[in-house]
């Protein structure tokens, strides 16, 4: 018993200097900010303000416009899904060319967000190349202000995020096609499967976890990894109209000075953030047990 | 054994003592009574040169003080509020930080993150800042920054778009009809008449302080529409709301305005094919290194307006504040009076052509017509900053406002509402900021 006990206690130890960098890096940050969400920051000494920083934010129709628009990106998962999906069936088929395209494919994803933002800044602007290309081809009447126009800021974000991001899963069903059983395949050739039908009976399924997976981490990247795509491009203007959560902290912390209201508001992106990790680990493991 | 021990202790107690300040201060005592003191400022992104005159500042006070050694720091426009916040939290704040004036300095005075100026520099020297730089940066009877260079918000036009439009730069309109049958003439002629740019907000700044100023007859005016006295909605506080609008529906900004930034907005400008910008004095300067002495004049917008401070013009300041937590407040104010001495602030007009905040620069200094003017200006037409007794957390509202109307999707009224609409919000929220303003506005008259 003693023995064991020692056993325990020697454990304990070995992973004590990761448990000490998880608490400095991770939970130290996480228990001060949800201490900073319930004081008012902007007077002097701190007062405790118990909720009021929530109900500010939950006061604030900029908040619901930014989680809106964090929904609408969501909404980009699908199409990302599909668009690496066919891309990763067609080079694995391995059509004329193929290693190039993959090469090519993933350069998107391996540039710098910042790159890519003043890029296509340049590409969506009221005088920018899109519109110089469409004045060229006399088709004035498409020429809009992409990126200064309420209507179109966030599409065009979204065009460029499908571009940048869709490289990731590609590579990654890519990798995981290489893996699968080339009987597989054959044997639904045999039994004279098209290429739709292989796809839908053989390569999703194959696919399922690696999906499952890349959803997931879209699902996150569209909550809180978009900041870069939105401060580059638009700020998340005209009129807040590109708003999401990541910057309306930003806004709140640093140009408005409300830092209570940016951490009460960070600390609901985390909380909505883990719900859907949760609700995708279960999902996962359900998968697997089907899968085994 | 116990010889070893005794060595073993004999040298560690060495060590220590080697260590300790006590052994060190022979050695090193003139060292360590060097104060650090630190800059951090912004400027040069406007003022070009104003970092080497800072750095001479240094250079030439710590020749005068061996005992002090000043480190200048030119920081990143975007990092002005956050790293400020940053360095007051790590309580390693420099002696002098830059802020802009009015309530952008008072906001820190309210949380008590700053020190009054004129705590450590004489009356003699602030006495001699032109009171339009001080008005709305005074609370509690104190004075909370030190005027580092002026920035008069006015107009810069280009004379040669405007004669090749037929239009007469040097009769310049007063009147708000005059100067949109000017603008209509520049883009008949082929020219952008006014160039901005909406994508960051900036600009909603310069539209709304070169000319709402202009629809009062003194600040007290715009305090009561901020306290709710008066609605924003209503005249004289939606003035610049109806210009604005008129601007964008006469299609008299450049098409692209809603995709450039601020300062993508002036640069157009300096492309030589626009008739008209807002600006403060060294982007106007800027203008004219790069189109030429003959090309570039400045001009007040004129409004549609009979109050008492139409035809007037707008001086903020960049300023430094002092935080809280700097160690050496004492040294720092010494060195504002340095700064602000005779000497200098002729160096800083020689060095980078921007407006100093004193009085005492040399009118023989001046060599070109438009520097000229703007002395005179600062002279006789100085008045109050529209942004600067603005809440800050308001502007961020009226940026998304502005962007809105000038893209086309609400109208002036609408503007206005929403507009009046964010004050009441924040009036609402911030019931201890609402205080500090009813206490601070008499002040800032």
């Amino acid at each position: 018993m003693t023995v064991s006990r020692g056993n325990n206690l020697k454990g304990y130890l070995f992973i004590l200097p990761a448990l000490l960098s998880i608490g400095v890096v991770f939970a130290y940050p996480l228990f001060q900010n949800l201490y900073f969400s319930l004081l008012d920051l902007a007077q002097a000494g701190r007062p405790f303000s118990g909720m009021r920083n929530y109900v500010l934010m939950a006061a604030d129709p900029l908040f619901w416009t930014s989680l809106r628009n964090n929904a609408l990106l969501i909404l980009l998962v699908p199409v990302l899904v599909v668009v690496a999906l066919v891309f990763a069936v067609v080079l694995f088929e391995r059509v004329r060319g193929w290693r190039f395209y993959r090469g090519v494919m993933l350069i998107p994803y391996i540039t710098s967000i910042t790159a890519v933002g003043l890029f296509f800044t340049l590409f969506f602007q009221g005088r920018g190349i899109l519109n110089t290309l469409l004045r060229s081809l006399g088709l004035e009447s498409l020429v809009v202000d992409w990126l200064g126009s309420t209507r179109w800021a966030l599409p065009a974000i979204m065009v460029v995020i499908v571009w940048r991001e869709f490289g990731f899963g590609a590579m990654l069903f890519l990798a995981r096609l290489a893996t699968v059983p080339e009987e597989l395949f054959e044997a639904a050739r045999l039994d004279g499967a098209g290429w739709l039908r292989r796809l839908r009976n053989v390569v999703v399924p194959q696919l399922a976890t690696v999906i499952e997976f890349y959803v997931f981490i879209m699902i996150v990247t569209m909550l809180s990894w978009v900041f870069n795509y939105i401060y580059v491009m638009t700020l998340g203007g005209p009129a807040r109209s590109t708003f999401v959560t990541e910057l309306y902290i930003y806004i709140m912390a640093f140009r408005m000075q409300k830092m209570g209201v940016a951490s009460g508001v960070s600390i609901i992106l985390l909380l909505i953030t883990a719900a859907l990790a949760f609700i995708s680990l279960r999902f996962r493991s359900r998968l697997l047990a089907e899968y085994e | 054994m116990k010889r070893t021990w005794i060595l073993v202790a004999a040298l560690v107690a060495l060590l220590v003592l080697a260590a300790s300040p006590l052994f060190a201060g022979g050695q090193g005592a003139s060292k360590e009574e060097v104060k650090k003191c630190r800059v951090w400022f912004w400027g040069e992104d406007e003022a070009v040169g104003i970092t080497d005159w800072m750095k001479e500042n240094a250079a030439l006070y710590m020749k005068q003080h061996p005992e002090e050694s000043w480190e200048i720091t030119h920081i990143d426009i975007d990092a002005i509020y956050t790293g400020f916040k940053a360095a007051v939290e790590a309580k390693d704040a420099p002696e002098l930080h830059t802020a802009w004036s009015g309530l952008n300095t008072l906001q820190f005075a309210f949380t008590g993150e700053i020190v009054p100026v004129s705590d450590y520099v004489s009356k003699k020297v602030t006495d001699r800042i032109y009171p339009a730089e001080k008005q709305g940066a005074y609370w509690n009877g104190k004075l909370w920054n030190a005027a580092l260079y002026l920035d008069p918000w006015y107009g810069m036009l280009n004379r040669k778009v405007w004669k090749a439009a037929g239009v007469d730069s040097d009769k310049f309109p007063t009147e708000w009809k005059e100067f949109v049958a000017a603008l209509q003439k520049i883009k008949a002629a082929g020219y952008v008449p006014w160039s901005a740019g909406m994508k960051d907000g900036y600009y909603s700044d310069f539209f709304s302080s070169c000319m709402q100023y202009a629809y009062y007859n003194s600040v007290d005016e715009m305090h009561q529409g901020i306290l709710g006295q008066t609605s924003m909605a209503k005249p004289p506080h939606d003035g610049w709301w109806y210009a604005v609008a008129e601007l964008r529906d006469k299609k008299l900004l450049n098409d692209d305005v809603m995709s450039l930034s601020l300062a993508e907005g002036i640069d157009r400008f300096m492309k030589g094919d626009v008739g008209y910008s807002s600006c403060v004095q060294p982007q106007a300067t800027m203008a004219r290194t790069t189109l030429g002495d003959d090309a570039v004049d400045v001009a007040i917008c004129p409004v549609p307006s009979k109050a008492k401070l139409a035809g007037h013009l707008p001086i903020p300041t960049n300023p430094l504040i002092m935080p809280a937590v700097a160690k050496y407040k004492q040294e720092a104010g010494k060195f504002i009076e340095f700064y602000l001495s005779a000497e200098r602030q002729n160096a800083l007009y020689a060095k980078t052509g921007v407006m100093p905040a004193t009085d005492q620069v040399d009118p023989a200094l001046m060599k070109n017509a438009v520097d000229r003017k703007t002395l005179e200006w600062v002279k006789t037409k100085a008045c109050f900053t529209y942004q600067e007794h603005l809440p800050p957390s308001i502007m961020e509202s009226m940026f998304a406002i502005c962007q809105e109307m000038v893209g086309g999707d609400i109208g002036a009224k609408e503007a206005a509402q929403k507009f009046e609409d964010a004050v009441a919000k924040w009036r609402k929220e911030n019931p201890k900021d609402v205080e500090y303003y009813k206490k601070w506005a008499p002040e800032a008259r």
